[in-house]
């Protein structure tokens, strides 16, 4: 793919890139590093093989959430992503929410999902259905704690 | 909090806050100087991910430390030209990203997945779940 037609495309996808990016690792330098280092490897590795917006999307979100994978073993120790003052949303862990990023925010059908995350179809389908459920048990198991503290 | 940046000349990234530095994002001294964006000159330290052969003239991508997740061959005017390509490319990206404002994506993020598992998710939810488990008894049965 030529160099101007890539930079056109990531002109135009940096806000979906980079809010991908920042629900795999909710921290700012963290979520612009790894865009960065997902766009370099991918570049290095399929440059000639992309072929228009959605191709490179689909590509750079597989090497994101695999790259933030990686990571997020050496990462943990640091962060507390799951702590109180995060969004429930955070809570989740991060293949589901990748799962539910690219289904719910980004609109992508189940064949993209799977592709990117790397998991059956059947499996990225039932997970679907379960990551809701378990943001919707997050949600108001955490409302319900707070009714009583403010009851209390 | 302030991020300051190593190398400015090699595109301005890679921020030197210590976090960064602990977690293997930064590049070894070793290969320092054949640094180039995230793409490195080797010419006999590992195998091309293609044909097998000991990658001369080629290009590696590193990731952490000294794992190599990409390697290729390449002739000399090839690997010029990709390296120029690719390096102002990823130049671009950076310079790019460093110009938006980064702070809005927690909050959209947020906003929306808060909405979404208070105002979608409930009734749409408990009945998909009842079809769904309805479905693998189903499917368990026959």
């Amino acid at each position: 793919m030529d160099s101007k037609v890539i930079k056109q495309i990531f002109s135009d996808s940096l806000d979906t890139i980079f809010s991908y990016s920042y629900s795999l690792v909710p921290d700012e330098l963290l979520a612009q590093q790894l865009a960065i280092d997902s766009f370099t490897q991918l570049l290095c590795s399929k440059l000639e093989q992309l072929r228009g917006k959605s191709d490179f999307e689909q590509e750079l979100f597989k090497v994101m959430f695999s790259l933030a994978k990686r990571r997020s073993t050496h990462l943990s120790s640091h962060e507390n992503w799951s702590s109180d003052d995060r969004s429930y949303f955070y809570r989740l862990d991060l293949e589901d929410r990748a799962i539910l990023f690219l289904k719910e925010r980004l609109l992508l059908s189940y064949h993209q999902v799977s592709f990117i995350v790397d998991k059956d179809l059947d499996f990225i389908q039932a997970q679907h259905l379960q990551i809701q459920l378990k943001l919707h048990e997050i949600t108001t198991t955490k409302m319900k704690t707070r009714e009583v503290a403010y009851g209390a | 909090m302030e991020h300051s940046f190593l190398e400015p000349s090699l595109g301005g990234r890679r921020c030197v806050h210590s976090r960064m530095i602990q977690n293997h994002f930064l590049i070894s001294p070793d290969v320092h100087s054949l640094y180039k964006g995230n793409i490195f000159l080797k010419q006999h330290v590992k195998k091309c991910n293609k044909c097998s052969q000991e990658v001369k003239n080629g290009v590696l991508f590193w990731e952490q430390k000294e794992s190599i997740i990409e390697s290729r061959c390449m002739s000399p005017s090839q690997r010029e030209l990709f390296l120029s390509e690719v390096t102002q490319l990823i130049y671009d990206f950076e310079q790019t990203m460093f110009a938006t404002d980064d702070r809005t994506w927690n909050e959209q993020i947020r906003e929306y997945f808060y909405k979404f598992s208070l105002e979608v998710l409930s009734p749409a939810m408990l009945w998909l779940y009842g079809v769904a488990t309805f479905s693998m008894i189903l499917l368990y049965l026959v």
